[in-house]
């Protein structure tokens, strides 16, 4: 899932692309799109925001990513004007601090592939801010990675061994990645090392659902999507993975279907 | 959803009067209790070895953990940490500071405590204090206690889970169990607001994640124990119901108990489940698959999936940079192994690519040479005999792909070691194969065309064996040498680094 660096600026395959994300993960709730405002958060070119637009009759479609790869779009496809696209509004930066959408509310956040780079308080911050910034029965609908990924930190770029960021500590992946292979990594994703992998929050399923609620949401449905390793993987490093909730030890990637509640709830039950 | 009726249980009401007050858990009897229990119920579980050690307990409060083990065993030294300094209050009656130097105490959070010696701690104890700090805090923490313990040395915590009854501490003025995970945190704390009670802040993470974090610090875990909950069962059945998609060993889990150890040698020895040693690189590097690699261009940071073919090898050169294999390969080893920043280096010939990589990396001087007369090279010269290029001037000498050019390699490399600092580092790279003995090149000019060859001497003169060339390399300096590569090409050479010695 997701667009391969080479791929990233292809307008075809990230239809392609956002159409797979709208058939597997976005169509499941039954939602109905027309005439509503969206944000899908991550948005890399704006591909999903864009086939909102095209396909579903949202009524305008926002786009935020820290980097704005529209643009580097427009040089590989001069026609691609995302600022004449109507309805369509790509944002860059951190969205807590995006000014444009400071005030804005949504009908329905979507984020595919993100949160789980976020660091633990800006993850909870990113939540809280969907939350504030849906409308009274608005829907988020959030695909990430857990730590649980077979392809955790993107180690997969290294190695056939699943969950090796579990297996092996930190800084013996990085003595590997730096002495072996010896390249950097690309951008800044590294936050806490300076080799691979790239960082990943230490969420599990059933930590994504505890936050979810922390912040506010209700949680409709949590889908949980296998990890691809097989059993006999698991019992290689059982020695390593024991202690670990195996329902969670087994999910690589979760869909969160939340929604804002529509009216204040009744506290009383507190109040005692 | 639907929701049951809130009818707390009657027997989790009892339980709540039975609850210890913040004020008597400053007194001394409380503490000596708690002490014991916690010894008899978690850390003596273990057999610890104390007598002489260093043992650290975070989050201490007054130490009446490090008390009863200074009293019941032989420890060297007993530290204690916690945010507020509890052991300065009179409540407890205990005078640590009569026991000598044995009792050392920080009013600090410990990731933030410099004067505790890295690796000079034999056991950390925790208990109960982890659920207060934010998960970056535990992170840090966690970092920390790892950085302290000697090699081989333990950590034995307990630390609350947010799934607990009492995941937010807000038993005490809330009465329904399981408050947080049935409303959110906004909710609870506007009723707590209207009873004039401060929201206490404790984190959202849950067993799993807790375990991660252990591992993440490099700890091994001997030991996991989840203490689950078993207060108010018709409120649990709630809990229950609104999370359906997790299961009840990590939903209903109150308290992790967990014995880490920090390994003895992390970096080297993993045991798989046939009992061998099979080194962390032999695991690792099996699996490498380079049609799944994605790499940047260590000059420009280029996606390697957008490198240029380049005399019919694909893949080959950056559009950036100008980069080929053998520069990305021998830039990338000495990313690793040099810190040229504030070095003085002299570079022969370097290509434009690596030109731009050192003088990035902010060199005290910078001094490129070559034979001929190229635009912005600073030295003109003769490798073989360049009297103005003064002796002992430089700490790092680059010849990439030059010593094969060189009509008299011999001459030049003395010259090399000539103007390096004793001390100072010469790396060098070519077309050089192992396995072989060195060959004479019968036509020189293949390289660098008839005319350069006439008017300055340079060619492609020989193709180095690894062998000899080392042994030439040996007659001036203590060499080593490395495999270089360049996943994207396939590309592997050899770099051989050479120390000209200090006297």
């Amino acid at each position: 899932m997701g667009l391969q660096n080479k791929d990233k600026y292809n307008y075809s395959k990230g239809y392609e692309v956002a159409e797979s994300h709208w058939r597997n993960t976005y169509s499941r709730v039954g939602l109905d799109w027309h005439d509503k405002v969206t944000l899908d958060f991550g948005c890399n070119w704006g591909y999903l925001s864009l086939y909102q637009l095209e396909n579903l009759g949202v009524a305008e479609a926002h786009g935020v990513d820290l980097t704005p790869h529209w643009e580097k779009m427009v040089e590989i496809w001069p026609n691609w004007d995302h600022d004449s696209i109507q309805n369509l509004h790509l944002h860059s930066g951190d969205l807590q601090k995006i000014g444009s959408l400071r005030d804005k509310t949504f009908d329905i956040i979507t984020s595919t592939g993100t949160l789980m780079l976020l660091e633990h308080s800006h993850l909870e911050q990113t939540l809280l801010w969907f939350f504030d910034h849906l409308e009274p029965g608005g829907f988020a609908i959030l695909r990430t990675r857990t730590f649980f990924s077979h392809i955790g930190g993107d180690l997969h770029n290294l190695t056939n061994v699943p969950l090796a960021h579990i297996i092996f500590p930190g800084h013996v992946i990085d003595k590997f990645a730096t002495e072996k292979i010896a390249w950097r990594p690309r951008g800044q994703e590294r936050l806490h090392s300076n080799g691979y992998p790239r960082y990943m929050n230490p969420m599990t399923a059933s930590s994504y659902a505890m936050l979810s609620r922390r912040v506010g949401f209700e949680l409709v449905e949590l889908v949980r999507h296998d990890s691809h390793i097989g059993k006999e993987e698991y019992s290689r490093f059982d020695d390593k993975l024991w202690y670990f909730d195996e329902r969670d030890l087994r999910t690589g990637e979760i869909t969160l279907f939340l929604r804002k509640p529509e009216v204040k709830r009744n506290l009383s039950e507190l109040e005692v | 959803m639907s929701k049951k009726s809130s009818n707390v249980d009657e027997a989790y009401l009892q339980t709540r009067s039975r609850w210890v007050s913040p004020k008597e858990k400053e007194k001394q009897e409380w503490g000596e209790q708690q002490a014991k229990k916690l010894w008899d119920g978690l850390y003596g579980r273990y057999s610890l070895k104390l007598e002489g050690s260093t043992v650290l307990d975070i989050g201490c409060s007054w130490g009446y953990l490090l008390k009863f083990i200074g009293e019941h065993f032989a420890p060297g030294k007993l530290i204690g940490t916690d945010v507020n300094p509890h052991w300065e209050s009179s409540d407890h009656g205990w005078d640590y500071a009569s026991e000598g130097e044995k009792f050392q105490f920080f009013a600090s959070d410990l990731s933030e405590i410099d004067q505790i010696a890295e690796q000079s701690v034999d056991l950390i104890l925790c208990t109960s204090v982890l659920q207060y700090m934010t998960p970056e805090k535990v992170e840090a923490n966690v970092a920390k206690a790892y950085n302290l313990l000697k090699p081989g040395g333990e950590m034995i915590l307990r630390t609350r889970v947010w799934t607990s009854y009492i995941g937010a501490d807000l038993h005490r003025d809330i009465t329904l169990p399981y408050a947080h995970l049935l409303y959110s945190e906004r909710e609870t704390a506007e009723v707590l607001k209207r009873k004039g009670k401060m929201t206490k802040y404790l984190n959202w993470l849950t067993a799993n994640t807790y375990l991660i974090i252990f591992t993440r610090a490099g700890f091994e875990i001997l030991d996991a124990r989840r203490r689950m909950n078993n207060n108010a069962p018709k409120i649990m059945e709630r809990v229950i119901e609104e999370y359906p998609w997790i299961s009840p060993e990590e939903l209903l889990c109150s308290e992790l108990e967990v014995r880490l150890i920090r390994p003895f040698e992390p970096t080297l020895v993993e045991h798989n489940n046939s009992g061998s040693d099979e080194g962390v690189e032999e695991v690792i590097k099996d699996g490498f698959d380079e049609e799944r690699s994605e790499f940047s261009c260590i000059v420009c940071e280029t996606s390697s999936t957008d490198f240029e073919d380049l005399n019919g090898v694909p893949d080959r050169r950056c559009p950036e940079c100008g980069s080929v294999e053998r520069t990305r390969g021998v830039l990338s080893w000495l990313s690793s192994n040099i810190n040229i920043s504030g070095l003085e280096v002299f570079a022969v010939a370097p290509s434009g690519s690596a030109t731009r990589f050192i003088s990035e990396l902010e060199p005290a001087r910078f001094d490129r040479c070559d034979i001929r007369p190229l635009n912005g090279f600073e030295i003109q010269a003769d490798i073989s005999e360049m009297p103005e290029v003064e002796s002992d001037s430089y700490d790092f000498a680059m010849a990439i792909k030059v010593l094969e050019h060189c009509a008299n390699d011999h001459q030049a490399i003395s010259e090399l070691r000539r103007i390096l600092k004793p001390g100072g580092r010469l790396i060098v790279n070519g077309d050089v194969r192992g396995g072989t003995t060195t060959q004479e090149v019968d036509e020189p000019t293949s390289y660098y065309g008839k005319e350069a060859f006439e008017e300055y001497n340079i060619g492609t003169f020989r193709r180095y064996g690894l062998e000899n060339l080392i042994e030439l390399l040996s007659e001036f300096f203590e060499v080593k040498t490395y495999e270089v590569e360049d996943p994207p090409t396939g590309y592997k050479g050899f770099l051989i680094e050479c120390l000209k010695n200090i006297g």
